[in-house]
């Protein structure tokens, strides 16, 4: 699905990614974890094409993404800071959002519903309580059936009814077969809903553990695995 | 093409709902009603005018301008994260902002220009280069302001730009000016004097209109040292390309680094 070969991205002196090479495979949740700072939103942001590479490259269905920005309708993207115009409605926002992609007629607004989101819809966005800033991003990142959606700690912020509603999310469009890239700092998150797991760790990709090797693991406790893990970087 | 409207559109309908265009538009009216109300005479009043405008398109254009660029910044992520040409979210920010700043301005300062017209009659020439020139003064700024806006991706440094651009056009280019000719006063520093009036853009709109009057008085040192030179019609000429390049070329540069460059929050 998404493949990164030798990726290295500096600022200025700062290695914030060095030659990480990974697949991405579809059908599963692949979480990236790692501490503060280790490169998590910079691979995210390098696969969006934000960044520009400074080595390695990024291929999406088996074409590098480079100079390409038709490759991202095919991408959905959660934010974690999101901000829209803030004197726009989320419906204009919304049709805003869908005017950026020519072609699509079907939209998936389950979420919608799902959140009671109808009495939102027409209030100016400054107006929105964080938690509701924070669903509309989530409406619009699966708004086109992407087949590959990224993640940023999409459930910061959110209360546990509305994690709950969008955690289902995630997992139905896995069984749909999509790509799920997903960072998070809250382990019982981790736990429900990952595949596989990779570690960042200063820039450099130091674990990878495959949902195969995951079932092994009868006690699936992740939490504790993470800890080791950070521990063992540490001391390296 | 169709992308790049529906930026323009949603983002000028932003900015429209926006107290603070509200404000800035009903801010013109009042000034330039009272100007109307203090002075008679035709061309004094659109003399007074201009000077006011020359003081305070800067300000708004910039300082609105950077802070609006950067509240806007976590939306341009996303818009970046959409199959969208980073030339199209660029421009659609550029002409949203200018169009609504532009609008202000006319709509503030024109409306009493036009109830007031038949009591003081000026030349429709001499309007004409007031608005032209008010209108691509706001561009200049407006221009500035994106460049500091991308160039830095640092809020405050950006802002820290903007702050000293805006110094440099009402201070330090009048003192550099001054302690120039005090200098270099036994040489001929006409030539020189001309070139360096080419750096400050607020300068450069203030020569264009005063040389419509052609009251020497009026003039001050840089627009006599224009006229003297260049005689008011090549002046003239001159000058409306240096404005127009000044409008043009931090909009061409900015557009460029937004090209190019990384997107960090």
């Amino acid at each position: 699905m998404i493949s990164v070969t030798g990726l290295t991205k500096k600022f200025g002196k700062i290695n914030a990614l060095r030659d990480f090479s990974y697949d991405f495979r579809k059908g599963q949740v692949t979480t990236i974890v790692g501490p503060n700072g280790s490169g998590k939103t910079t691979l995210m942001k390098c696969i969006l094409g934000f960044l520009r590479t400074t080595e390695g490259d990024i291929y999406f269905n088996g074409r590098s993404i480079k100079g390409d920005s038709v490759y991202r309708q095919k991408i959905g993207y959660m934010a974690q800071k999101p901000s829209f115009p803030e004197n726009l409605f989320p419906i204009e926002i919304i049709d805003l959002i869908k005017s950026m992609r020519n072609g699509s007629t079907e939209y998936d607004e389950g979420l919608i519903s799902e959140f009671e989101y109808y009495s939102e819809l027409e209030k100016p966005f400054h107006s929105l309580s964080g938690g509701n800033k924070q669903k509309l991003n989530a409406i619009i990142s699966f708004l086109f059936s992407p087949e590959l959606i990224i993640l940023d700690e999409p459930t910061a912020g959110l209360d546990p009814l509305t994690s709950k509603i969008l955690k289902e999310k995630i997992k139905l469009e896995r069984d749909k077969g999509k790509t799920i890239l997903l960072t998070s700092h809250i382990i019982d998150e981790i736990e429900e809903l990952t595949n596989d797991l990779i570690m960042l760790y200063e820039g450099e990709l130091k674990f990878r553990i495959s949902s195969e090797e995951l079932k092994e693991n009868e006690t699936r406790d992740i939490s504790g695995m993470i800890a080791d893990l950070f521990r063992k970087a540490q001391n390296e | 093409m169709s992308k790049l409207l529906k930026i323009t559109g949603y983002e000028l309908k932003n900015l429209t709902r926006s107290k603070w265009t509200i404000l800035f538009t009903v801010f013109y009216f009042v000034i330039c009603e009272s100007l109307f109300l203090l002075e008679d005479k035709g061309e004094k009043v659109i003399l007074s005018l201009f000077n006011f405008i020359l003081l305070f398109i800067p300000v708004i254009s910039l300082f609105f301008g950077i802070t609006f660029i950067n509240n806007e910044k976590p939306f341009i992520e996303l818009l970046l994260s959409q199959p969208v040409r980073r030339r199209d979210i660029f421009n659609g920010l550029y002409f949203s902002l200018s169009l609504s700043l532009t609008a202000t301005m006319l709509i503030g300062v024109g409306l009493p220009v036009v109830l007031h017209y038949h009591s003081y009659k000026v030349a429709i020439e001499l309007l004409l280069i007031f608005f032209g020139t008010s209108v691509l003064l706001n561009q200049v700024f407006i221009g500035v302001a994106f460049l500091a806006a991308f160039v830095f991706s640092d809020r405050s440094k950006g802002l820290l730009f903007v702050i000293g651009f805006w110094l440099f056009t009402f201070i330090i280019y009048d003192i550099a000016i001054l302690i120039i000719s005090y200098v270099l006063k036994d040489y001929p520093v006409d030539n020189l004097i001309l070139f360096i009036t080419i750096i400050n853009p607020v300068d450069v709109g203030r020569i264009l209109l005063l040389l419509q009057f052609d009251i020497a008085a009026l003039m001050g040192y840089t627009a006599a040292i224009y006229q003297m030179s260049l005689g008011s019609f090549l002046s003239s000429l001159v000058l409306k390309f240096i404005l127009l390049l000044w409008a043009y070329l931090p909009y061409f540069i900015s557009k460029l680094i937004f090209r190019k460059r990384d997107f960090i929050l």
